[in-house]
């Protein structure tokens, strides 16, 4: 059943896995290749340059997670789940098909990511003192993948009712925000909710700290 | 007739007076001129120093603090942090015998509306003193949240300009103590590990000679040993000196007089020079990363956030 999922799904999803592969495996080496100009002479330009595209690895997880959730309940959702409700097995087990189907779909682009990252750390002949973390940020880069995929797999497996319930306390939130911000400069609601979200222990902590593919 | 009688007056005044009244002397004229100056001055200075609008927040050893009436709680927590700080780097050290005043006028953000009409909101003044206040005087003007900034800045400022020539053209730059400390070090730290010049390198791998040239301690034997380290990783290393020294540090640092940077360093800490260098390299190339990229405990966040996800998933897809 599940081959027969990731195959559904693959005929979906396969130009977005083709394109996000592709990225995954270029990110690593661009990112070395351009700041790496000037060699050993430029070394804390080059750092400050990996740490600038460092920012695009999270970026691609979003990306990715957010493209594959959506384009592997593309179909469903036309159909009104019509073909979802019709097949013999539970609503749940069909759901956890998709998601496993969703997450070997994503394989390909962390093993992009993974194999990217060492070829472009494996070509420089860096100095004495300098570290590099191929594997590590390919297994965040993972982590990161699998918290974004499965936040966007979430909401597009909601129901139209449960949706518009979402939308519209998003709504909510941005005129209070808007409003507070008027009258009280300083309290920044938005602000403060992203940021717990996005530090420990929030969903997306996964998305912050060092991206980088070669550090001190 | 009553101004023949007025003038008649006048006459017999004169007449009767003119000779008991002696004409003053010039140098009596002067004194008197200058004394009224010198009240003048003093009077003017002290309305113009003393505000009115200014009430006393807080005291502290020979610190006292004052702000006007709405920033006096503000100003009161200002002096205690600013106070802290200035015990651990300076200790009781002051940039001028007679004192030093900082004032700052204070304003806050402005909503969205207020920016339009140009005025400032809530504009206040905070005004720290030491000793006399006689000596050094600074003025700013700052959003009230960078005050304790600017009072930081200012006096590391009038403590630079209190060093002896030497010491000053070897750091070049006031110590950054505005900075968070992480922060400050973390910045140092990248200065001193990505350094590409062969002395910074040989620093990086311990040879002692090569980081006193790269921190312009002393000269080189190399031929060509490449750039220095900037002036912010020399701050770091005074900052270091002073912590190592404790009590009386910086005062030491100052009074070493104009001898090299090296033996004013060795004096403020306390220890040997090479020991001093040796003690600053490990320490600060102890704060690089020790942890890759990820860490086990965000390896357990990201795994159980998405199985919670997953877990939303299958109770926000009832579609019937």
């Amino acid at each position: 059943m599940l081959k027969a999922m990731i195959r559904l799904q693959w005929r979906a999803v396969w130009h977005i896995v083709a394109a996000l592969t592709v990225a995954g495996l270029l990110l690593p080496l661009a990112s070395v290749r351009t700041g790496w100009k000037g060699g050993l002479t430029n070394l804390p330009n080059f750092l400050t340059e990996l740490q600038l595209w460092g920012l695009l690895y999270p970026a691609l997880a979003a990306l990715a997670g957010v493209a594959l959730a959506a384009g592997i309940w593309s179909s469903d959702r036309r159909g009104h789940h019509i073909y979802a409700l019709t097949l013999p097995i539970p609503r749940w087990r069909y759901v956890l098909l998709r998601y496993l189907a969703g997450l070997t779909l994503a394989l390909p682009i962390v093993a992009a990511v993974w194999l990217g990252s060492v070829i472009a750390s494996e070509t420089l002949d860096l100095p004495a003192g300098l570290r590099i973390f191929p594997h590590a940020l390919a297994a965040k880069f993972a982590l990161a993948l699998i918290v974004l995929f499965g936040f966007a797999f979430a909401i597009a497996a909601s129901s139209s009712r449960a949706l518009g319930i979402g939308v519209r306390f998003l709504a909510l939130l941005v005129a209070v925000h808007l409003g507070v911000v008027m009258l009280y400069p300083k309290t920044n609601i938005l602000w403060s909710l992203v940021t717990g979200l996005a530090t420990w222990p929030g969903p997306f902590a996964a998305l912050g700290g060092r991206w980088m593919l070669i550090d001190v | 007739m009553s101004r023949a009688r007025a003038c008649a007056a006048i006459a017999a005044l004169l007449l009767g007076t003119a000779h008991r009244v002696p004409a003053q002397s010039v140098t009596a004229w002067r004194d008197s001129t200058l004394a009224l100056t010198a009240r003048y001055s003093a009077l003017r200075d002290s309305i113009g120093r003393a505000d009115s609008t200014l009430a006393e927040a807080g005291r502290r050893g020979d610190l006292a603090m004052a702000s006007t009436l709405p920033q006096r709680q503000f100003a009161a927590r200002l002096l205690e942090d600013f106070a802290e700080l200035r015990q651990r780097r300076f200790g009781e050290a002051l940039p001028d015998d007679r004192g030093f005043r900082i004032s700052v006028r204070t304003f806050e953000s402005r909503s969205v509306f207020e920016r339009f009409d140009g005025r400032d909101r809530n504009p206040g003044k905070v005004q720290l003193t030491g000793l006399s206040g006689s000596g050094r005087d600074v003025e700013r003007y700052e959003r009230v949240d960078r005050v304790y900034s600017i009072l930081v800045q200012a006096y590391t400022e009038m403590m630079f300009e209190s060093l002896p020539v030497t010491l000053r053209k070897w750091l070049e730059f006031r110590p950054p103590l505005e900075m968070e400390e992480t922060n400050r070090r973390y910045v140092a730290m990248y200065s001193v590990a990505t350094g590409v010049g062969r002395a910074e390198r040989g620093c990086i791998d311990s040879h002692i000679a090569d980081c006193a040239y790269v921190l312009r301690l002393r000269e080189s034997t190399d031929s060509a040993p490449g750039g220095t380290y900037p002036p912010f990783v020399r701050a770091d290393l005074l900052l270091f000196a002073l912590d190592r020294g404790g009590d009386s540090a910086w005062i030491r640092f100052r009074n070493a007089g104009d001898v090299l940077p090296i033996e004013a360093l060795a004096a403020a800490s306390r220890l040997e020079p090479d020991s001093l260098i040796l003690a600053w390299r490990r320490d600060i190339l102890g704060l690089r990363p020790t942890e890759g990229v990820l860490d086990g405990r965000g390896l357990l966040l990201a795994l159980g956030w998405g199985a919670l996800f997953l877990a939303g998933a299958l109770g926000v897809s009832k579609w019937v």
